[in-house]
């Protein structure tokens, strides 16, 4: 899929002071393409998280496999996590939801949005 | 009547079985440590029920092989004993209401408790009781705290009505209970905590990993050097006397005597080259590979308990990915350096036929069992350190390239990483030791029947000229290829029996270091032994196994045909420098695990 600069342009300034990823920006036009938009309140993907910062899980974009296998362990829309580290190169995310800890490999983590507590 | 003891991964369920049935299991700190389920019997008021361990699942909607076994074992069961974890209540009661739908008898039991306590978490029994409408006991499983009145409660346990709910529902429904039931009190980071976060640190975290395993296997082969010493001066002791004993009553030779007892030099018995079953049999089995055995369970039994392998596998994951691999993979590598039957096993945990498939031939291949790297180290270690390292850095390339190569070859795709971390817990002395033992008593009853077979096999066959037949028959490979004597076969026809029993037969040969290496490596790699080929066979099934044949004597004329070549023209010192290089260029030019698309990178940020 290609992205235009138009799109980009309207995306990226409808949505200001949000780091883009390049897959982030993708899934987002995805969306709006398909009529949704899921851009509407400041979301990082959990990759792009910074360490020991809290958030509120908004979205997770992945198919019905991966959203049950993250459910089962705690992590759905509306749980609180705190992003406890990430290792270099791409590594493993890892994140506290409640009293366990989580690493999640670094796609998957991409793929999953957080409201992020300032 | 079937009870089924049913829960999250590494709640605690192998331990309660252990205490109900009285049979014992392994347990550990890593999720999955149960890969099959197990059976026992509790007698209670003269009556006698079947106990079943089931491997963890955290829901009843199977994906890997071990969480499917879950789900159809739970339509069988009579009475359902849920373990679950107090310290994660919320997470582990999504399980129970999934269970409480099946609408069986039913107990749950919050194990743990003590965590609990020390982590500030208080959960009100009575209430939880009361708002399930089932038996509800805390327990704590590793000492047994609490679980007494268990079978009763069992027992007496009667069917619940629950009404169906869907996913969303469910987890309105825990967060009432949890809200009601848990109450938290704040409380201050620990020590071991600190360490739990130094050990994911982003930057002290893979230094560390990789510092502490070389530490680990560094220990075990020192110390191993050091017992085997001793265990020989014991045999020169205790066990020459009965064994010349023996020889004089046999008579000092003929069939017999070359069989059990082999070639004797005078009063001292040289017990690696003697090669009869009672004198290299017996010596090789207990004087070298015990003690390496005792020592590897001794270390890798308290990282295991201690919960250090999860976190292997998360600082290995990136790595993995370059051969198709994530990082859970790094747990069957891990089990299979004692043996390889555990690690084959362990594979079922793996959610993918790729990731099982690419785990299960290059765990298999290139990585030697303890009781094999003891001999190894024995055999190649006296020939100098360099001849050794060459040896296990000639085995890490196969494993590094066979793996790349399968990770371009193999359809399917490896799924991310996605594992719960358990948290550190100091390891219990009582239970470590009892999983020792068991650990060795499998050695035993396993490996000594193998050992003296094939020694006695390998005697039968040299007498009967078999050997000599077909040493000739594969001359070409063996001398031309690998550049070994003939003589070798010997060692690659018991090498499909028992790898350490192989290696001794290599001593009495007579090969230079170089030719050592290259026997060493070849006979790592051809052909996994007859436990280990069993149960890939179970696992991977006819046509898959087949195929792990074939790339296992791919790699194995690479291997060994390449060090042949590279012998005459580099030094070991260069050959291992040589293959580091290969590896490095390798695993830079074939792309990494992440498709070219979803590739973050610091220059491709979009800001306003």
């Amino acid at each position: 899929m290609g992205i235009s600069p138009i799109e980009r342009s309207v995306i990226i300034n409808t949505n200001v002071g949000h780091i883009f990823f390049d897959d982030e920006l993708k899934m987002v036009i995805n969306n709006n393409r398909r009529g949704t938009n899921i851009m509407q309140k400041r979301r990082l993907a959990l990759s792009a998280m910074k360490n020991t910062q809290y958030g509120i899980v908004t979205a997770i974009n992945g198919g019905g496999g991966m959203c049950k296998r993250l459910e089962a362990l705690g992590i759905r829309v509306g749980s609180r996590i705190k992003k406890k580290s990430a290792l270099i190169g791409f590594g493993p995310v890892i994140v506290s939801v409640g009293n366990t800890e989580i690493a999640i490999g670094h796609g998957m983590a991409s793929r999953i949005f957080v409201e992020v507590e300032e | 009547m079937k009870i089924l003891l049913i829960g999250n991964p590494n709640v605690g369920k192998s331990a309660i079985f252990s205490h109900l049935t009285g049979v014992s299991v392994t347990t550990s700190n890593y999720p999955g440590t149960t890969v099959q389920y197990t059976k026992g019997y509790l007698t209670y008021n003269g009556k006698k029920y079947e106990v079943i361990d089931v491997p963890g699942t955290y829901q009843l909607n199977p994906e890997a092989e071990s969480e499917k076994v879950a789900a159809d074992m739970v339509e069988e069961g009579d009475i359902l004993v849920n373990v679950v974890d107090s310290t994660n209540l919320e997470r582990n009661l999504n399980l129970t209401l999934q269970l409480m739908e099946y609408e069986k008898p039913m107990v749950l039991v919050l194990n743990m408790w003590d965590d609990a306590k020390h982590k500030g978490i208080e959960i009100d029994v009575g209430k939880l009781e009361k708002l399930l409408k089932i038996p509800v006991i805390a327990t704590n499983g590793l000492t047994g705290e609490g679980l007494n009145t268990l079978p009763e409660k069992c027992i007496s346990s009667k069917q619940t009505k629950w009404h169906k709910q869907s996913s969303a529902q469910r987890w309105k429904t825990i967060g009432n209970i949890v809200t009601e039931v848990q109450n938290l009190s704040h409380r201050h980071h620990t020590f071991i905590e600190g360490l739990q976060d130094l050990s994911i640190h982003p930057f002290f975290g893979p230094p560390a990993a990789l510092g502490l395993l070389y530490l680990a296997f560094k220990l075990i082969i020192t110390a191993g050097e050091f017992l085997v010493e001793y265990t020989t001066r014991l045999f020169d002791i205790v066990y020459t006397p009965f064994i010349l004993w023996l020889s004089s009553i046999l008579g000092g030779q003929g069939l017999i005597h070359s069989l059990l007892i082999g070639d004797l030099n005078g009063s001292q018995i040289d017990y690696e080259g003697a090669m009869g079953v009672l004198t290299t049999g017996v010596f090789v089995a207990l004087g070298i590979v015990l003690p390496y055995i005792i020592l590897f369970y001794l270390v890798f039994g308290f990282l295991e308990d201690l919960g250090y392998l999860p976190r292997v596998a998360i600082i290995l994951d990136r790595a993995l990915h370059k051969i198709g691999l994530h990082g859970y993979s790094v747990i069957p590598m891990l089990l299979a350096c004692g043996c390889n039957v555990p690690g084959v096993l362990a594979i079922r945990n793996l959610g993918t036929r790729r990731e099982r498939f690419i785990t299960a031939i290059i765990t298999c291949t290139t990585i030697p069992c303890m009781a094999q790297t003891s001999l190894i180290v024995k055999a190649v270690g006296e020939r100098g350190g360099v001849y050794l390292a060459l040896t296990f850095m000639t085995l890490f390339s196969v494993w590094a390239i066979l793996g790349m190569f399968l990770k371009k070859t193999v359809k399917g795709n490896t799924p991310t990483l996605l594992l719960e971390v358990p948290p550190y817990r100091v390891p219990n002395i009582k239970i470590q030791f009892k999983k020792l033992w068991m650990r060795i008593k499998c050695f035993l009853k396993e490996a000594i029947p193998y050992v003296l077979g094939g020694i006695l096999i390998i005697n039968f066959l040299h007498v009967s000229g078999v050997i000599a037949w077909v040493g000739k028959l594969f001359s070409p490979i063996i001398k031309g290829v690998f550049g070994l004597p003939e003589e070798t076969v010997a060692a690659l026809i018991i090498g499909t029996v028992r790898k350490d029993a192989a290696v001794v037969l290599l001593e009495p040969i007579g090969l230079n270091s170089m030719q050592m290496v290259i026997a060493v490596v070849v006979l790592t790699l051809y052909f996994p032994c007859v436990a280990t080929f069993t149960v890939l066979f179970k696992e991977l099934g006819m046509k898959d196994t087949a195929k792990a044949v074939a790339i296992m004597l791919a790699a194995t004329l690479a291997a060994g045909g390449g060090l042949n070549l590279l012998k005459n023209i580099y030094s070991p010192g260069v050959i291992i420098f040589v293959e580091l290089v290969v590896i490095v260029i390798l695993s830079l030019v074939i792309p990494s695990a992440f498709k070219p698309e979803s590739k973050v990178t610091k220059d491709k940020f979009y800001k306003y």
